[in-house]
């Protein structure tokens, strides 16, 4: 199945791209992302009917278990409904004739994103990790404005950094256990003796990935390229960046740190000194992320600084290095991926009918924009953490992991940061409604509205927020079954 | 293990790695960082090298018929090698692909960010 999903994505991406017109392109594009809804759910009940299943690409043994599954429906479902979004918001940002290239571009992002979760050997998850960095700076630049180019390059020196000391990172750990592959590694590694005697490689191999991953998914001192990126990049593309892009390789790291070395392993020995280190990183991460999200007066830019907030809870998750600590930073990876592609949306939504990404100038908009405002306030709300939206449970779960790990301090960061999520994004909303703009506004009520076709997938979104805020059972069961699985995968 | 100079091939691949990325940001012209991320590359492919390197074997490519795998070096990391060479090489084409974007753009190769903010800033 999970070659079926490759192989899907790589044929539509190429057919997508042949396009000479851009409606066909348009439909094909949706097309194949529906089909790939399809093919994710259906491998998603196999494996919760019939357990793991291992296939081989190009050599390379492909494991699909829950967690990729998890990560295959978001990438599935969030990345159909940004697709959808996008066929009617990606004439304002990209030119007629680049519009089968964008959607080729999109579908081949989203075959190497799965590649980068399915794919097993080190060697195959590398190569999908370049690959797909070539088509995110792809889908930043599509744009064609001086500041994409600029954040282009950016994003593109800044991501072969990243990728170049992943690489570094997994040649040490072959040259010491022999072995490419994660389960491979993890065998070696969980064998007697093997981590008294070379403790000092693994976690410098693994320090080398780790900072590899901080320059890949923005980790805070690490995410300078993130706010250009994401700010300039057409709102579908930013979309897709920061709801999607940033989670593959954290789910890498994730499989390489709890897949290969166990949470045994890392409470008990040196590996502890660096998951503390990134628990620290994390934290000021969600910190400086949100107070310099509260500094912009771009809309696009604070969204994407707010990205650079979640990065870091979920990295917090990882640094706690607990069992609850992991699931709360994947569902935080699900919880992020539904809000911020909702925002990011709504977002370019704004942009095109006002022309406007000012947010001091963002008066009485709620006005024009009734239903837009509503999604975005639904968005925010869910941010911050409110009950009954989807950024409360995960920001429960976190309390719980802390609670669970006995690290008391951690509560005051999370709350000091869920303060800050409100800092900025309840201004917009309050001066939207309430400003005095709004007030003195003449135009009739919703005369600035997308018709309601356009605005469906960003309420299908905003459904799903609340959807999972109120009822998280079934995704909970299913997170914790993949993390017991993924535990049991070197053995 | 051993002390330093013992391992001297991890050493000059490091020193290269921290040169080229020097370059990578320091260097104001785009050429010129790109050539820095080319050196990046290539000590990351040396060290590769070094880690398959057996001494006194021969390269894993079957000469005069011998099959004996004790007679090769390890091919694992070669050919790792080469799939990092095609990766950087098509790194560098996108790179200079944009370079040429860039060129065409703000009619100039320097990354001068003060100015670049000014430009940016001036547009809107």
């Amino acid at each position: 199945m999970g070659v079926a999903i490759i192989a899907l994505l790589l044929v539509g991406a190429v057919a997508a791209w042949a396009c000479k017109n851009d409606k066909t392109a348009r439909i094909i594009g949706v097309g194949v992302a529906l089909v790939n809804v399809a093919l994710a759910i259906f491998m998603t009940v196999r494996v919760s009917l019939e357990g793991e299943q291992i296939t081989n690409l190009f050599g390379q043994t492909i494991r699909i278990g829950y967690l990729e599954c998890f990560m295959a429906c978001i990438f599935g479902i969030i990345g159909f409904l940004i697709v959808w979004a996008s066929v009617s918001m990606i004439s304002h940002d990209v030119e007629q004739k680049k519009i089968p290239m964008f959607y080729g571009l999109v579908l081949i992002l989203l075959c190497t994103l799965n590649a980068v979760v399915f794919f097993e050997g080190l060697l195959g998850v590398f190569i999908s990790i370049e690959l797909s960095s070539f088509a995110a700076a792809g889908i930043v630049i599509v744009k064609n404005q001086k500041e994409n180019v600029h954040a282009g390059l950016k994003y593109l020196s800044l991501s072969i950094l990243g990728s170049t000391l992943v690489l570094m990172g997994m040649i040490i750990l072959y040259s010491q256990t022999g072995s490419l592959s994660i389960s491979g590694i993890g065998a070696v590694i969980q064998s007697a003796g093997f981590m008294a005697e070379k403790q000092s490689y693994v976690i410098w191999s693994f320090a080398l990935i780790s900072g590899g991953i901080a320059f890949k998914a923005a980790l805070f001192p690490c995410h300078i390229w993130l706010p250009d990126a994401h700010g300039t990049a057409p709102s579908p593309s930013s979309a897709i960046l920061s709801s999607l892009v940033l989670k593959a390789y954290i789910v890498f790291y994730m499989k390489m740190l709890f897949g290969a070395v166990g949470f045994e392993l890392i409470a008990s020995t040196g590996m502890r000194n660096l998951l503390n280190v990134i628990m620290v990183v994390g934290v000021v991460a969600m910190i400086c992320g949100s107070v310099l999200a509260i500094m912009q007066t771009d809309i696009k830019r604070m969204i994407a600084y707010s990205s650079v907030a979640q990065m870091g809870y979920i990295f917090m998750g990882i640094g706690i290095g607990t069992e609850l600590g992991l699931f709360a930073a994947l569902f935080h990876i699900l919880a992020h991926a539904v809000t911020k592609s909702g925002l990011f949306l709504v977002a370019g939504s704004i942009i095109e009918q006002t022309h406007n990404r000012d947010l001091t100038k963002m008066g009485g908009i709620g006005r024009l924009m009734p239903v837009t405002m509503a999604l975005f306030t639904i968005g925010g709300l869910s941010m911050i953490g409110i009950p009954l939206f989807v950024g409360f449970n995960s920001k429960w779960n976190f309390a719980t992991a802390i609670v669970d790990s006995s690290r008391y301090w951690l509560l005051i960061p999370l709350s000091v940061s869920a303060l800050l999520n409100a800092l900025y994004y309840l201004p917009v909303v309050i001066r939207a409604f309430f400003g005095k703009e709004a007030k003195e506004m003449t135009d009739p009520l919703g005369s600035k509205e997308r018709p309601i076709k356009d605005l469906m997938p960003l309420i299908i979104l905003a459904v799903g927020v609340i959807v999972f805020g109120v009822y998280a059972g079934p995704v909970s069961d299913f997170l914790h079954k993949g993390i017991s699985f993924l535990t049991s995968i070197a053995h | 293990m051993g002390n330093l100079f013992s391992n001297y091939y991890e050493l000059a691949s490091m020193l290269l790695f921290v040169v080229g990325f020097l370059i990578l940001l320091i260097q104001r012209n785009l050429i010129k960082k790109i050539i820095g991320l080319n050196i990046m590359d290539t000590s990351v492919f040396l060290f590769l090298a070094a880690k398959g390197y057996i001494a006194g074997r021969m390269s894993p490519i079957i000469r005069d018929g011998v099959t004996d795998a004790s007679r090769y070096i390890n091919p694992i990391p070669s050919g790792l090698v080469l799939t990092g060479i095609v990766v950087a090489v098509s790194t560098t084409a996108f790179a200079l692909a944009l370079a040429l974007r860039w060129y065409q753009q703000y009619n100039s190769l320097e990354v001068d960010w003060t100015t670049l903010k000014h430009l940016l800033k001036g547009e809107k």
